[in-house]
């Protein structure tokens, strides 16, 4: 039996023409119809000059040995809309991608993909090794120490980077005009490592995690269209397995009690998510409703931890094999009605909850497997939230636009200071259209959230400090003025403007975040100045700043801390084509700064901190110059350089912290540039 | 110094430019497409040769060229949906010739495809994007006769139509490969309207989605969903733990800002800070913690000296012994030490 008459295909064989169109004469004999394989290789040598984990953190040039460029766009088309794809890109890093895909289009396609990603995090320094997966050992020769100044071992060098591959399937059938059904199935292996810590009471060891996840994803769903309604329904499922659950690592400092020399970490544990969801949308004339409901579940394996590793404390119960699970509901309804030419109006609901229905018990616990503590009770946090907003369109004339409306917000929350916020926001839109020669915008958000009854909640221990309220908890002013500004002073030349203010009062706050500003404004200009060199330059500032409040005495607040970012961004990008438009150049340069300032005022008097600062500069130049119809040169040549400034990391050496065996840090310092040269053929 | 010659051509092009501003003819745009354009030939007519009658003129030399639509999906003819198996160019364009009521300018000039005379500027057909003579709605009207299936069940109403953002805006239909479809090339896209966006990937710690090995569209619907921020999945945690699901849990003992919100301590986009943090630890843990001892304690620059360096501030600070910061599945990790 034929893969196609194992399925009911729609009936693609008859175009609907409008009723008494004569298109006998329509041959389409100047189209241009591809037939047969076509496409475009390409291949080269590229060459970086130097090496850097962060420069190499995403596009898989974290070494400066020569790679291969070799990227290749394929198709094929055949008769009865039969077609394939393949796309390779970057096939010579670790970045690579595949793509292919065939099908019969109107029928049922087929694609399959393969998708790597590497993360290099940083380069780091460790006593330990690996005895095996989810063992971190010292050296056999390791003496304990009291503090990091007493190690006296080699150190080696490790790599903190993680690779992502994934495989995804997909496949689309069309069973009959108006339906589509999808099958979306996804693999993917991550592996790696990255840093955590591991402490026993006030000694702790930056630790190599290792990772070691695999991800497989499946999505089911059947469309159903008309002109009017629109349906879809579809399952959604994903399954996380980590084939290591603990990491044991051994003490490197003097245990404080006795048999404290061995800690292990739970690892992220196998969990499993599944979601039914429908979503439907309605035309009744020039009104659209449209609604969405999705109901699911969040679910994870039981542990098999112990409470402690230490042979000297007694075996404690109930503290294994505790599995966890919540419930989600979302759900929407939206109803958007064009009134008249003037009026418009939506009007919508929405609704996200997670129940947690994880058991909550008193359990008995070690203290970094050193003592045991008073009992305490997990506590499973819920959430509902529940969004009501309705806005209004109005027309005053052509040119301008009113806008304007409401949106009460109401947090649901278990076990925590508060059971219920409601947040309410009015807001306003004012667009000015001068046709073709400027689009204004002014916007403005006023909310207010107010939340009942802040308590502290008695199961942690030690107690928080009454006057301190959770930002995300607490009651909040909240004000956002937005405008923006677009010019287009003739054909070949435009202007963006932008300016956003976000500014937030925590009014009720003595303790904890207490307000926080962030500013941004931005400028675009944008020329054409011939037909074949084009121009665009941006700047873009931003600057965040919050203040906090804190007590180191358990009372009334007495330091005051400010934290101020500021971020500038430029750019500028040319196009250029010239010779006959046989040569296309493009040159992208932008620099990102970065300056952090953080100020504390505590009663020895006010203090800064060092500035953080980031400071890159990047340079791109590709220039393509075509020989042929069928073949090109490709020349392209990237400068970069990066500068960072960290002072909780920068110099920190194993041996710094008394108390910390880190694994050192370096902030990134490189400048370094990469010439890539091609040849590209196309058939 | 960098920053300032940059500032200074930037702002050294605004006024000249402004000195330039002409002001173009304000006409009025329709805000809605006949329904008959499409259903009836009674009252208007198409092209007696159809695409050939075009591409006559919209060959690869001249001001619109157009071949390149024969590479997409909208001129494969084996299937029946698509714009070539049926009214080919005019199937978006409307139809090209005289009596055409929907389009007054071609009423008043005459028709797009008959003679005009030397400089004399050609009566518009029904085009798209930032130049369309016609109005967002107008055009995306036609876009929907076909795309109105059950990835844009949600675009009545959502930001980008509300916003009277054209498909023509993002998309490009004359093109082998739509950049707004392509994930290295989407971004750009995006950040023709996104521009605060645009420059929070370029920070310090980022996704990588200005590598090009990641989408917009990976976290977003640009059609929209019913979701906030037009998140592809139901709130921002599902979204995130669709490539994170190792922070899914739920932990027996949760931390409750990551089981709520990943957004409260991290900023997606970008961020000056590690791990797209919105602020270094100490200072982002004190935000919510102040029980009485280490917690609430006042760092201040004495705990970088070289003769006692603090293990609050340094390192990783917090997190160098409380690890645990997304919720713990070890039967001891209250503290989120184990």
């Amino acid at each position: 039996m034929s893969f196609q008459s194992s399925f009911v295909f729609a009936d693609t064989s008859a175009p609907r023409f409008p009723e008494g169109l004569d298109v006998s004469k329509w041959q389409c004999k100047y189209c241009v119809f591809p037939k047969g394989l076509e496409g475009e290789i390409e291949l080269g040598v590229g060459i970086p000059s130097d090496s850097s984990y962060k420069f190499g953190e995403y596009n898989g040039l974290e070494e400066d040995d020569p790679y291969a460029v070799f990227n290749a766009s394929l198709s094929y088309r055949g008769d009865n809309a039969l077609f394939y794809n393949l796309t390779i890109q970057d096939l010579g890093l670790e970045t690579r991608e595949l793509t292919l895909e065939t099908g019969k289009q109107g029928k049922y396609e087929l694609s399959f993909a393969y998708d790597k990603l590497t993360h290099h995090l940083s380069d780091a320094a460790t006593p330990f090794a690996f005895s095996d997966s989810s063992h971190l050992v010292l050296p056999t020769d390791w003496t304990a120490i009291a503090t990091t100044q007493e190690m006296d071992e080699e150190l080696s060098s490790v790599e903190i980077k993680t690779e992502r591959e994934q495989i995804k399937v997909s496949a689309l059938f069309i069973p009959a005009r108006s339906w589509e059904t999808y099958l979306n199935v996804k693999h993917e292996i991550k592996e790696g490592n990255k840093l955590t810590g591991g402490a026993f009471y006030f000694n702790s060891a930056q630790l190599i995690e290792p990772i070691d996840y695999v991800t497989d994803e499946i999505e089911l769903a059947a469309t159903y269209t008309l002109k009017k309604w629109q349906s879809r329904i579809a399952y959604y499922g994903s399954k996380f397995t980590n084939n290591t659950n603990g990491l044991n690592w051994q003490n490197p400092f003097h245990p404080i009690v006795d048999g404290a020399d061995m800690g292990q970490l739970a690892l992220p544990q196998d969990n499993q998510a599944h979601h039914f969801s429908a979503v439907t949308g309605y035309q009744w004339g020039k009104t659209r409703l449209d609604g969405s409901l999705s109901v699911g579940q969040l679910s994870q394996d039981a542990t098999d931890i112990a409470a402690t590793l230490n042979s000297e404390i007694d075996p404690l119960t109930n503290t294994a094999n505790i599995s966890t699970k919540a419930n989600t509901l979302n759900g929407h309804f939206r109803v958007n009605s064009v009134i008249n030419r003037k009026f418009q109006l939506k009007a919508s609901y929405r609704q996200n909850e997670r129940k947690n229905k994880t058991e909550s018990h008193t359990y008995a616990w070690v203290s970094s497997d050193s003592f045991v503590n008073a009992p305490r009770r997990n506590l499973p946090y819920s959430f509902k939230t529940q969004l009501s907003d309705i806005e209004g369109i109005y027309r005053v004339t052509s040119k301008i636009k009113l806008r304007g409306g409401y949106n009460h917000e109401e947090k649901q929350r278990s076990n925590q200071e508060v059971e219920k916020s409601v947040e309410q926001s009015y807001w306003a839109k004012l667009r000015f259209r001068l046709s073709n020669i400027a689009d204004l915008q002014v916007k403005t958000v006023q909310s207010e959230r107010d939340s009942e009854n802040y308590s502290i909640v008695s199961d942690i221990t030690p107690e928080q400090n009454p006057l301190l309220r959770k930002y995300n908890l607490a009651d909040r002013d909240r004000s956002l003025n937005k405008v923006s500004a677009n010019f287009f002073i003739n054909e070949r030349i435009t202007i963006d403007l932008s300016y956003q203010d976000i500014e937030n009062e925590y009014s009720n706050s003595l303790i904890g975040l207490t307000e926080s500003d962030e500013q941004s404004y931005g400028i675009d200009f944008s020329m054409l100045v011939t037909d074949s060199l084009h121009l665009h330059t941006y700047v873009n500032q931003e600057t965040i700043e919050s203040d906090q409040a804190g007590s180191h005495d358990f009372s009334l607040p007495n330091w005051f801390l400010t934290n101020e970012d500021t971020i500038d961004t430029y750019g500028a990008n040319i196009e250029y084509r010239f010779w006959d438009e046989k040569v296309k150049l493009n040159l992208n340069y932008y620099e990102s700064h970065s300056v952090g300032k953080t100020l504390i005022d505590v009663y020895t008097g006010t203090e800064n901190f060092p500035e953080f600062s980031t400071d890159l500069s990047s340079l791109t130049l590709s220039l393509d110059y075509k020989l042929s119809d069928s073949m090109s040169v490709k020349l392209k040549y990237l400068y970069e350089e990066l500068e960072a400034e960290d002072w909780t990391r920068d110099n920190l050496t194993p041996d710094t912290l008394n108390n910390v065996l880190s694994a050192g840090y370096v902030s990134p310092d490189y400048d370094l540039s990469v010439t890539a040269i091609s040849f590209s053929y196309r058939f | 110094m960098r920053h300032v010659t940059l500032s200074l051509i930037v702002f050294s092009l605004i006024p000249i430019s402004l000195f330039s501003l002409n002001a173009l003819s304000a006409e009025e745009k329709r805000v809605e497409l006949p329904a008959a354009a499409m259903q009836s030939v009674s009252e208007i007519e198409y092209t007696r040769k159809g695409a050939d009658t075009c591409i006559k003129c919209h060959d690869q030399d001249s001001e619109f060229p157009v071949f390149d639509i024969f590479k997409t999906k909208h001129a494969n003819i084996g299937d029946s949906r698509t714009p070539f198996s049926g009214l080919q160019c005019e199937a978006c364009h409307g139809p090209g010739v005289k009596g055409i009521k929907f389009m007054e300018e071609a009423l008043e000039a005459g028709s797009h495809v008959g003679r005009v005379k030397p400089g004399e500027k050609r009566p518009p057909i029904m085009n798209f994007g930032p130049k369309s003579n016609e109005s967002v709605e107008a055009q995306n009207t036609m876009c929907l006769e076909c795309h109105s299936d059950d990835k844009h069940i949600q675009w009545q109403g959502s930001p980008h139509q509300l916003g009277e953002v054209a498909c023509a805006d993002c998309h490009r239909v004359h093109t082998e490969h739509d950049p707004a479809l392509t994930k290295s090339t989407q971004n750009q896209v995006c950040f023709n309207c996104h521009k605060k966006e645009r420059a929070d990937f370029f920070k310090y710690s980022n996704h990588p989605v200005r590598f090009g090995e990641m989408g917009c569209s990976d976290c977003h619907s640009s059609h929209s969903s019913n979701n906030s921020g037009s998140l592809v999945h139901a709130t921002i945690n599902d979204t995130c733990y669709s490539c994170h699901a190792e922070k899914r849990g739920p932990f027996i003992w949760e931390h409750a800002p990551a089981a709520e919100d990943c957004s409260l301590c991290h900023k997606p986009h970008g961020s000056s800070h590690p791990a797209l943090l919105t602020k270094r630890a100490p200072m982002i843990c004190r935000d919510c913690h102040s029980q009485d001892g280490h917690p609430s304690l006042s760092d201040t620059p004495d705990g970088l000296s070289n003769s006692n360096p603090s293990a609050m501030l340094l390192g990783n600070s917090c997190t160098n012994c409380h690890s645990q910061v997304h919720g713990s599945n070890h039967p001891s990790g209250v503290k989120m030490m184990r």
